[in-house]
């Protein structure tokens, strides 16, 4: 019974957890500008998000090894070190646009001003995070962001054409102008980019670890990440149908959380804008958690220094300075008044850039039968694997042309 | 411990942990016994700026010097108690020298309610 | 001997990067410096466009009873999106076969800054004619829009 109440806890901690800023904003904006005609490319991203958390969170609860020892014991230390560096930059810069995101949620709710909210942001999440046990953190805000189904209701409502969502997951390319072609692509590259953020990988893995996975828990990992993200895709899908059905009607291109909300106003009135407020509320946190977490992990998993939430700061601390510290310079970043969906939209480029690094040792150690015994992968396993390291290195080749060619992904 | 290990693979960037269970270094690089007319042996394993900066490219390695020195924690071979996932080791961490950042920082952090 | 030897090559690659970087930084400016084209142009007026139709949308909610604290702290943050986008269009370096549209654009965004204003601070629900400008200046940058596309 225990154990049932746990996949069911951590099933709805991984839908909640799916979205944050940055998805949000490229699925609402991919609706609006191309209706469903890249609901393939969530349905790609959701499957790849799925095979490599499998595969990590496998690893954790087999060897017991997090994502970036691995990197540094199969890599060498050259080619760590240039991931670390690079997982990190990314780290910090989509912790920077999740904490903007919540002080632009808090203003929204209150009215005070952004820079104090800021502030209020960054002492909220150090003291989260510094007093609460990690499974409290996962749970309060996993089940928070689950508010987000305000968008599913809401999608519903504006009743969509069957048909075209339908047509939306066969994978085409749509007739469109040379220009619009590569604009097309860009949202590919990017909303694939968006569900597949390495921070998620680094976290649920490192996760597993602190809530000491064994080899008993694999079929549980499995359950937990197939029904967990398959339900946070759907949670993107919804989003891709609201920027199709309300604000594609109305040419509005959302660049502010607020103006997600006021898609579920429109059908669901100030219960659905408060719901929805709430709900990006908790999902911009767990995200900033999230990321600022995965750099302390990666840091002192790469340089071998005690880590976890699971000790006190005093027995891990320089796992404790660093993740503050990622905290402190994301706010910083954004504290210069730098638009918090700008600087996730660079941020996203550039980890497609560095998923093909990190995904790599994930797959070299989920397939080797000297490490994993019978729980290495599997043919299914092993070709799937196969098959998104190539999608993500033509994606990694293809980000940084098209966003340049498309002046920013903005045309 | 096995009689063949593959030093790359098995030693090589793998943790320390100290006797007491506490990580406290990862192999940065290994020294070698080289006794003329038999085969190199392990002398120790050694942990440190001046055994990772070495590995970088030059450029890298002259700025790793000059941020972070060349100081180095050498365990002898002989201190290693079981060779699995990680280094295990006889001793404690500050009896071989391991650690002592860690110690600092942690006494540094006291200071702090909460921790 | 060993430290000779990582010193030269440590000097040989900063050598290579140095002049990587200075033909990084060349390149780039003479990227930045080119003027704007039509398709530069219509990101600014783009944006403006559904900056005008999402103060169209608040306007609209708001009649029908949208929460008005919340709707106040969005049109703040509206506000700023729209000197944003402005502030663009203007530092933007057009030929002179675009300065004409540029200027229309930036004179038809002007209801844009008045009408969040009037928002921000609680003049809701919009006089009749403002909401019309704003109507108004969204149909006629989105035609300004389609005339750049082509």
């Amino acid at each position: 019974m225990a154990k049932f109440a746990e996949v069911f806890l951590g099933i709805l901690t991984a839908m909640g957890g799916f979205v944050e800023i940055g998805e949000l904003t490229f699925a609402l904006n991919a609706g609006t500008t191309f209706g469903y005609a890249l609901l393939w490319v969530v349905l790609l991203g959701t499957g790849g998000i799925m095979v490599y958390c499998e595969m990590a969170g496998r690893i954790a609860a087999v060897k017991r090894q997090a994502v970036f020892s691995l990197i540094r014991e199969r890599d060498g230390f050259s080619a760590g070190l240039l991931t670390l560096v690079c997982a990190n930059l990314v780290n910090l810069l989509t912790c920077a646009a999740e904490v903007g995101g919540v002080a632009l949620i808090w203003q929204l709710l209150s009215g005070w001003p952004y820079r104090g909210l800021l502030v209020a942001a960054l002492v909220f999440l150090v003291v989260v995070v510094w007093s609460t046990p990690f499974k409290w953190i996962e749970r309060i805000f996993g089940l928070g962001g689950l508010l987000m189904v305000v968008f599913a209701v809401a999608a519903l409502r504006f009743d969509p054409d069957w048909g075209r969502v339908a047509a939306g997951f066969v994978p085409s390319l749509p007739q469109l102008g040379e220009r619009d072609t590569l604009l097309f692509a860009f949202y590919g590259v990017a909303l694939m980019s968006s569900i597949m953020l390495p921070y998620e990988t680094y976290f649920y893995a490192s996760g597993g670890i602190e809530d000491h996975w064994k080899p008993a828990d694999v079929a549980l990992n499995r359950i937990v990440v197939v029904v967990g993200f398959g339900l946070g895709g759907a949670l993107a899908v919804a989003l891709v149908a609201v920027g199709a059905e309300f604000f594609k009607a109305h040419g509005l291109e959302p660049a502010l959380p607020g103006t997600a909300a006021l898609a579920a106003a429109d059908v669901l009135g100030n219960v659905g804008l408060y719901v929805a407020l709430l709900g990006m509320f908790f999902a911009f946190a767990g995200a900033a958690i999230e990321t600022a977490l995965s750099g302390a992990y990666n840091l002192a998993q790469f340089a071998g220094w005690p880590w976890g939430l699971d000790k006190r700061p005093r027995d891990a601390p320089r796992f404790a300075i660093s993740w503050v510290a990622v905290f402190v310079l994301a706010t910083i970043v954004v504290m210069t008044g730098i638009d918090p969906v700008s600087v996730v939209e660079v941020s996203i480029v550039f980890s497609v850039v560095v998923l093909p690094l990190s995904f790599f040792p994930v797959l070299a150690v989920a397939r080797d039968k000297g490490i994993m015994g019978k729980h290495a992968n599997g043919p299914v396993a092993n070709a799937l694997g196969w098959f998104y390291l190539v999608a993500i290195t033509a994606a990694a080749l293809a980000a940084i042309p098209l966003f340049v060619l498309t002046h920013g992904g903005k045309g | 411990m096995k009689p063949t290990i593959e030093l790359l693979r098995d030693v090589l960037d793998h943790d320390i942990v100290d006797a007491s269970g506490v990580r406290c270094g990862i192999v940065d690089d290994i020294e070698f016994d080289h006794a003329p007319g038999k085969a190199p042996t392990i002398a120790a394993v050694v942990v440190g700026p001046g055994a990772w900066g070495p590995r970088l490219p030059a450029l890298l390695a002259v700025v790793a010097r000059w941020l972070f020195g060349r100081s180095v924690v050498r365990v002898p071979w002989d201190d290693v108690a079981e060779l699995g996932q990680s280094l295990k080791l006889k001793r404690r961490a500050g009896e071989i020298g391991l650690g002592r950042i860690e110690r600092r920082a942690a006494r540094w952090l006291q200071r702090i309610p909460g921790s | 001997m060993d430290d000779r030897r990582r010193n030269r090559a440590a000097r040989r690659q900063a050598a290579i990067l140095a002049v990587c970087l200075v033909a990084l930084a060349v390149a780039a400016a003479a990227f930045l410096r080119q003027p704007a084209d039509e398709n530069e142009l219509k990101i600014p007026i783009a944006e403006l466009r559904s900056q005008s139709a999402e103060l169209d949308v608040l306007d609209r909610a708001l009649a029908r009873g949208l929460a008005g604290r919340f709707a106040q702290a969005h049109a703040g943050q509206l506000a700023q999106t729209v000197d944003r986008s402005r502030d663009e269009l203007t530092s933007l370096k057009t030929p002179e076969r675009l300065s004409e549209q540029r200027a229309d654009a930036l004179r038809l965004s002007s209801p844009l800054v008045t009408a969040s204003a009037a928002l921000h601070e609680g003049r809701a629900p919009l006089a009749a004619s403002t909401s019309a400008q704003v109507v108004a200046s969204g149909a006629a940058l989105q035609a300004i829009e389609e005339r750049l596309r082509r």
